[in-house]
C-alpha cells in the first residue's frame, strides 16, 4: 500500500490575500511562498468563517460555521458545543498520522481535545507559560521580548504597534517555530501531519533588524483612501489602539512605516518557511507531503488607508490567502472562484482516502487540484461575527448587522465597487439581487443551525443530519 | 442588354437577429421576412461593425470598418468622400433614394450620395426640418415626438399617439411603394434605401397591433447564473439610462418583449407591401433585396437593455437576400458576415466597377458559395480607455472591453446563449489567443495605437486605469434620463424648470 502523504499545514495570522509577489503585488517579495504558488494551486477568493483568530481557526479544525461550533469571540473559555470531529484527531485515528502543532494555536481550552500528539506554543498558552518563552529565558532575552513586543508602550501601540525587534532573526518565534516544525518532520518517516503556524504578521509589526528584506517606506504604493468612506456606513470601529491605525488619523508616513514593517514580517515568514521546505527537499520527503498555506484571516494592508481590522466583512478581512501543493500530483493552477476555508478539511479527508465525519460542513475541491476543466467554485460563501451575517456571490456581497435592536444592511456589487463604497441596500434596482442574497443567508443559517437541545432528542433533528452531504443531495 | 437589377436595402434600426419567425424564433410573427428566408439566403451569422446607430450605419454606407471610417460610436461622420454606396451607384446610371431614418451627422438633411431623400429622423418634431413631420402637419397630425414619447416613456411600451395610417412605418411602406411604382416599366435601374425607426425604442406599434402579442404569455430575458459576470462597462453605464436601474419587473419586461415584436411586425407588414408591389410590377426577381438592421437590444438579457456592447442580443443583426440570380433560395449560411460586406454585395449583383473603392467587406454571394477564406470578422464600440473591440467568427467569439480591463471569450457552438466567460479557461488557451491575436494584429495593420501595444511576446491590449464608475455613487444620477428634456412644457406657472 502506497504510503499516506505528509501534510504541511502552515497558517499565518492576518495575512492579506494579495500580499505575495507571485500574485503580482507592487511591493511584497515572497520568493520561497511563490514557489508553491507557481507550482501548485492557489485559490484567490477564498473566505473564513470569521474575521478574528480563535473562532476562524476553531473553524478550520472542525470545518463548521461559527453559530454552529459557538466559539464566537477570542479568548472565548468554552469549548465547541457541536458534534466535532476535530481534523487532526481523525488523521490520527482514522489514518494513523503522527500529529504536531507549533507556534500560535489560539484554540483555547480545544486545544486539549484537537487531537495533536505534541503542541509547542509560541503564545497564547491557555494551560501555561508558552514554551517558546522558555526558550527565550535560557537565552536571557525573554525581559527584552515581552517589553518590546508584548508589552509596548501605549505610544507605540497607538502608532500601528511598530517598530524594530530587539531579536536576531533566529531568535524570533517565527525562526522558533519553524524549527520546533523542522524537529518534528525530522523525529521519524511516519506520515506527519504539522501544523505549522506562525503567529504574525499580525502585530506587533516588528521585524527584527536583520530580517530577510527592508522595505523602504517612501517606495511603497498605498492604495487611494477617502477619510469620508465610513461617514455614510454603521460604526465598524474595533475597540483600542487599532481603531486609531487609519492614514487620515496618524498621516500617510506612519501609515507607509507600518506597512514596511508589516511587509517585513511577511517576507521573514516566507523565508522561514523556505527553510522547511528545503528541510522536506533535503530529507526526501517533499514528494510526499501536500503544503497548504493560508492565514486564520486577512488584513486591511493599506486598502482603505488602513491597517489591521475592523468589525466589518469587508473582503480584505473576510478573504485568506489560500494555496496547495504537491509535487507532482496537483495541478498547476489558479482559481478566481469561490470557496470556503471549512472546505480544506472535507478535501484533506478526500486525498488521505478516510471518510468525511458527518459533522463537517464543507465541501471538498479536490476537483479544483486534479485536472478537472470546468472547476466552478461555490455559488455562495458566507462569513460571520455574531452580529453581522454575510453571503457573497461572485458578484455581490449582502451583509445584515444588528446592534440588538435594529439591522442595517449592506449590499455591494463587488465586481464594479471593489472598495464596498455604495451601498445597494433596498436600492429599486437591485431588488432582485438583495432577495436572492437574504433567501441564501437565511437558508443558510436554517441549514447549518446549532439546535439547543442538540444531543437530548431524537435522529431526526441531530444537527450533523441536517447539513451533511449524504442528507442535502437526497432532499433537496 | 438585359437591364441591371434593382436594389431595394430594407433596413430596420435595433432589430436583435433572433426576431425572425423562420429563422427559429416560435413567438414572433414575421410571414414576409419569412417569406424573404424561404426565397432567399439567410445569414445567421451577421454582425454590427459597431453596434450604435451612427457609426454601424456609416461603415455600411461607405463599406468601411470603424477604423477606416474614423466613427465607433454617435458622432459625425466623416466628410462625404463620394463613394458611398448610392453615390458609386449614381454613377453608373442607377436612380437613388432613400427613404425614412438615414442618421447620417453632422448634417441630417445631407445625401451623401443619394439623389432623392424624404427623411424620417429621430427625435426631431420640426416640420420644416423633417418630410414626415410635414406630412403629418399637412394632416392635421400631431407631430411633435412621433415614433413615440422619450423621456421616462423610453422603455415602457406604449401605443403609438398615431393611426395605423399615420404611423411612421406606415409612411415608410406607403412612400416606397410609391417610389416602385414610379419606377416600374422604366429602363434605369433604381436603388431604395427603405428605412424604419422601429423597432428602436420607444415600442410604439399602432391599434390594434398592440394586441398581437399577449404579454403574460411572452418568454423573459435571457440572464444566465452570475450574468453580472459578463457587463462590460459600457453595460453598467447604460443601464443606468436606459430603464435597468428602475429595477427588474418581469411583468413590465413581457410587456416589453410584447410591444417590441409588434412594432416588428408592422414593419415586417409594411415590407410585404413592398413585396407585393415588385411582384405586381413583375420586378421581384430582377430585384437584390437585402434585409438587415444597425444593432441589436439587450431587451433584458444579462439584465441589461440598450446595445453598445458585444454580445450576441447586441451586437448580431439579422440579414437575409434575396436575388435568384447570385443567392440560393431557402439557404442558411452560418459564417460570419458584417454589414460592411452589404456594399461589395450590392456592387457585384449590380456588376459595379469598385476597383477605386477601398472596401473592408467581401461580396456574401461568394461567402455563401463557400468561395471564401475569410473566418472572422469584427467590430468596435468607442475608442480609447472605454473602446471594446470583438472578433467574432462561426465557432469562436472574443472581445476586450477596456473600460474594466476585461477579456470575454464565448464558445458560440457549446453556449450559443453566450451564457459564460470562458476566457479565462486553460484548455480553451488556443482558440483564445488565436482570437486575440488576430484582432490585434487587425487593430495594428490599422494603426490603432491607442488600442494595443507591442511587447516581448507579441502584441497585447493597451491597458487604461479602471474608467469612471462615479455614476455607481448616487442611484439616482442619469436614471431613465433619455432625451428627457427634449420637449418640455414651459407656459408659465407650468415649467418643468422650476
Amino acid at each position: 500500500m502506497p504510503k499516506k502523504p505528509n501534510i504541511l499545514f502552515i497558517m499565518t495570522d492576518q495575512w492579506n490575500a494579495e500580499c505575495f509577489s507571485g500574485f503580482n503585488h507592487p511591493d511584497v517579495k515572497t520568493p520561497n511562498i511563490d514557489k508553491l504558488i507557481e507550482g501548485g494551486v492557489s485559490f484567490r477568493n477564498c473566505f473564513v468563517a470569521n474575521p478574528t483568530c480563535q473562532p476562524s481557526r476553531t473553524s478550520f479544525f472542525t470545518s463548521q460555521y461559527v453559530h454552529t461550533h459557538g466559539v464566537e469571540v477570542n479568548n472565548q473559555k468554552s469549548k465547541p458545543m457541536s458534534v466535532v470531529h476535530p481534523l487532526a484527531k481523525v488523521l490520527k485515528e482514522n489514518a494513523a498520522y503522527r500529529t504536531g502543532a507549533f507556534g500560535k494555536l489560539h484554540l483555547g481550552a480545544f486545544e486539549e481535545d484537537a487531537g495533536f500528539d505534541k503542541i509547542l506554543h509560541a503564545c497564547d498558552n491557555p494551560f501555561g507559560e508558552p514554551k517558546y518563552f522558555e526558550y527565550l529565558k535560557e537565552k536571557g532575552l525573554l525581559d527584552e521580548y515581552l517589553n518590546a513586543e508584548r508589552k509596548p508602550p501605549m505610544a507605540v501601540n497607538q502608532k500601528f504597534c511598530t517598530g524594530t525587534s530587539p531579536l536576531k532573526t533566529c531568535d524570533t518565534n517565527e525562526a522558533w517555530t519553524a524549527d520546533q516544525t523542522i524537529d518534528f518532520i525530522n523525529e521519524n518517516d511516519d506520515p506527519f501531519f504539522a501544523w505549522c503556524t506562525f503567529e504574525r504578521p499580525h502585530a506587533p509589526h516588528m521585524p527584527p533588524s536583520d530580517a530577510p528584506v527592508v522595505y523602504d517606506p517612501e517606495k511603497l504604493t498605498v492604495p487611494p483612501y477617502d477619510p469620508k468612506y465610513f461617514e455614510s456606513k454603521m460604526n465598524h470601529s474595533r475597540a483600542g489602539c487599532e481603531n486609531l491605525w487609519k492614514a487620515w488619523v496618524l498621516g500617510e508616513d506612519e501609515l507607509r512605516n507600518a506597512l514596511a514593517h508589516y511587509y517585513g514580517l511577511i517576507s521573514l515568514i516566507d523565508q522561514q518557511i523556505g527553510r522547511i521546505i528545503s528541510t522536506l527537499e533535503d530529507t526526501g520527503k517533499l514528494d510526499n507531503t501536500i503544503i497548504i498555506f493560508t492565514a486564520d484571516h486577512g488584513d486591511f494592508a493599506g486598502n482603505l488607508g488602513m491597517l489591521g481590522k475592523n468589525s466589518s466583512n469587508y473582503d480584505a478581512i473576510i478573504r485568506s490567502p489560500y494555496i496547495w501543493y504537491w509535487k507532482g500530483n496537483f495541478d498547476r493552477n489558479m482559481h478566481f472562484d469561490l470557496c470556503e476555508a471549512i472546505d480544506m478539511y472535507p478535501t484533506i479527508c478526500d486525498i488521505v482516502g478516510i471518510e468525511t465525519p458527518p459533522s463537517v460542513q464543507g465541501q471538498s475541491h479536490i476537483e479544483a487540484l486534479k485536472d478537472v476543466p470546468y472547476y466552478r467554485g461555490k455559488d455562495y460563501v458566507f462569513s460571520e461575527r455574531s452580529l453581522s451575517k454575510t453571503v457573497r456571490s461572485k458578484t455581490f456581497k449582502l451583509t445584515i448587522n444588528s446592534n440588538g435592536t435594529k439591522h442595517y444592511g449592506e449590499l455591494y456589487n463587488i465586481l464594479e465597487d471593489v472598495d464596498e463604497k455604495h451601498n445597494l441596500y433596498n436600492n429599486p434596482a437591485y431588488t432582485h439581487v438583495q432577495t436572492e442574497l437574504a433567501e441564501e443567508l437565511v437558508a443558510w443559517f436554517i441549514r447549518t443551525a446549532q439546535p439547543v437541545h442538540f444531543g437530548n432528542s431524537s435522529e431526526d433533528c441531530s444537527p450533523a443530519l441536517r447539513w451533511h452531504n449524504s442528507f442535502c443531495k437526497s432532499t433537496i | 442588354m438585359k437591364k441591371k437589377p434593382n436594389v431595394l436595402l430594407i433596413f430596420t434600426d435595433m432589430q436583435r437577429a433572433d426576431t425572425i419567425h423562420a429563422l427559429g424564433n416560435p413567438v414572433i410573427k414575421t410571414p414576409n421576412l419569412d417569406r424573404l428566408v424561404k426565397e432567399g439566403t439567410a445569414f445567421t451569422n451577421c454582425y454590427s461593425p459597431s453596434p450604435v446607430c451612427v457609426s454601424a450605419r456609416c461603415s455600411m454606407h461607405y463599406g468601411l470598418y470603424p477604423q477606416k471610417t474614423g466613427l465607433a460610436n454617435n458622432g459625425d461622420m466623416l466628410s462625404d468622400n463620394g463613394k458611398s454606396i448610392p453615390a458609386v451607384l449614381g454613377k453608373n446610371a442607377y436612380i437613388t433614394k432613400a427613404i425614412g431614418k438615414c442618421h447620417f451627422t453632422p448634417d441630417r438633411q445631407a445625401m451623401r450620395g443619394f439623389q432623392q431623400r424624404l427623411t424620417q429622423e429621430e427625435c426631431c418634431s420640426k416640420p420644416e426640418e423633417d418630410d414626415y413631420c410635414k406630412w403629418l402637419q399637412d394632416n392635421d397630425c400631431d407631430f411633435d415626438e412621433p415614433q413615440g414619447t422619450r423621456g421616462e416613456m423610453y422603455y415602457i411600451p406604449q401605443i403609438s399617439l398615431h393611426s395605423e395610417k399615420e404611423h411612421p412605418s406606415n409612411w415608410i411602406g406607403d412612400r416606397s411603394i410609391d417610389f416602385i411604382n414610379e419606377q416600374s416599366g422604366k429602363d434605369q435601374p433604381w436603388m431604395l434605401f427603405s428605412s424604419f425607426i422601429h423597432p428602436h425604442p420607444p415600442f410604439a406599434p399602432p391599434k390594434p397591433w398592440h394586441k398581437l402579442y399577449r404579454a403574460p404569455l411572452m418568454p423573459l430575458p435571457e440572464v444566465p447564473d452570475d450574468s453580472h459576470l459578463l457587463h462590460t462597462w459600457v453595460n453598467s453605464c447604460q443601464n443606468r439610462t436606459k430603464y435597468r436601474d428602475y429595477g427588474i419587473d418581469n411583468n413590465l419586461l413581457r410587456n416589453i418583449k410584447a410591444y417590441y415584436y409588434a412594432t416588428i411586425s408592422f414593419v415586417d407588414y409594411q415590407i410585404g407591401r413592398m413585396l407585393d408591389t415588385l411582384e405586381k410590377n413583375g420586378e421581384l426577381d430582377n430585384t437584390l433585396i437585402i434585409f438587415t438592421s444597425d444593432h441589436g437590444e439587450y431587451l433584458g438579457d444579462y439584465n441589461c437593455f440598450g446595445k453598445r456592447s458585444m454580445h450576441d442580443a447586441s451586437s448580431k443583426v439579422p440579414m437575409i437576400v434575396r436575388y435568384p440570380e447570385r443567392f440560393a433560395a431557402n439557404e442558411i449560411c452560418d459564417q460570419a458576415v458584417n454589414l460592411v460586406d452589404v456594399f461589395p454585395t450590392i456592387a457585384a449583383a449590380s456588376s459595379t466597377d469598385v476597383s477605386n473603392v477601398d472596401l473592408d467587406g467581401i461580396d456574401m454571394s461568394e461567402i455563401a458559395a463557400g468561395n471564401s477564406e475569410r473566418e472572422v470578422v469584427f467590430s468596435q464600440f468607442n475608442e480609447g480607455e472605454t473602446a471594446i473591440y470583438m472578433a467574432v467568427s462561426r465557432e469562436w467569439k472574443y472581445f476586450y472591453s477596456a473600460g474594466d480591463d476585461h477579456e470575454f471569450f464565448f464558445d458560440r457552438i457549446n453556449d450559443p446563449r453566450e451564457s459564460s466567460n470562458k476566457a479565462g479557461l486553460l484548455f480553451l488557451k488556443e482558440p483564445k489567443e488565436k482570437m486575440k491575436q488576430c484582432l490585434l494584429e487587425y487593430l495594428k495593420a490599422e494603426k490603432a495605437t491607442e488600442a494595443y501595444i507591442e511587447t516581448e511576446s507579441g502584441l497585447d491590449w493597451k491597458r487604461y486605469p479602471r474608467y469612471d464608475y462615479s455614476f455607481l455613487e448616487d442611484h439616482d444620477k442619469n436614471l431613465g434620463r433619455q432625451d428627457h428634456d427634449a420637449y418640455v412644457l414651459d407656459r408659465p406657472g407650468y415649467s418643468v424648470n422650476n
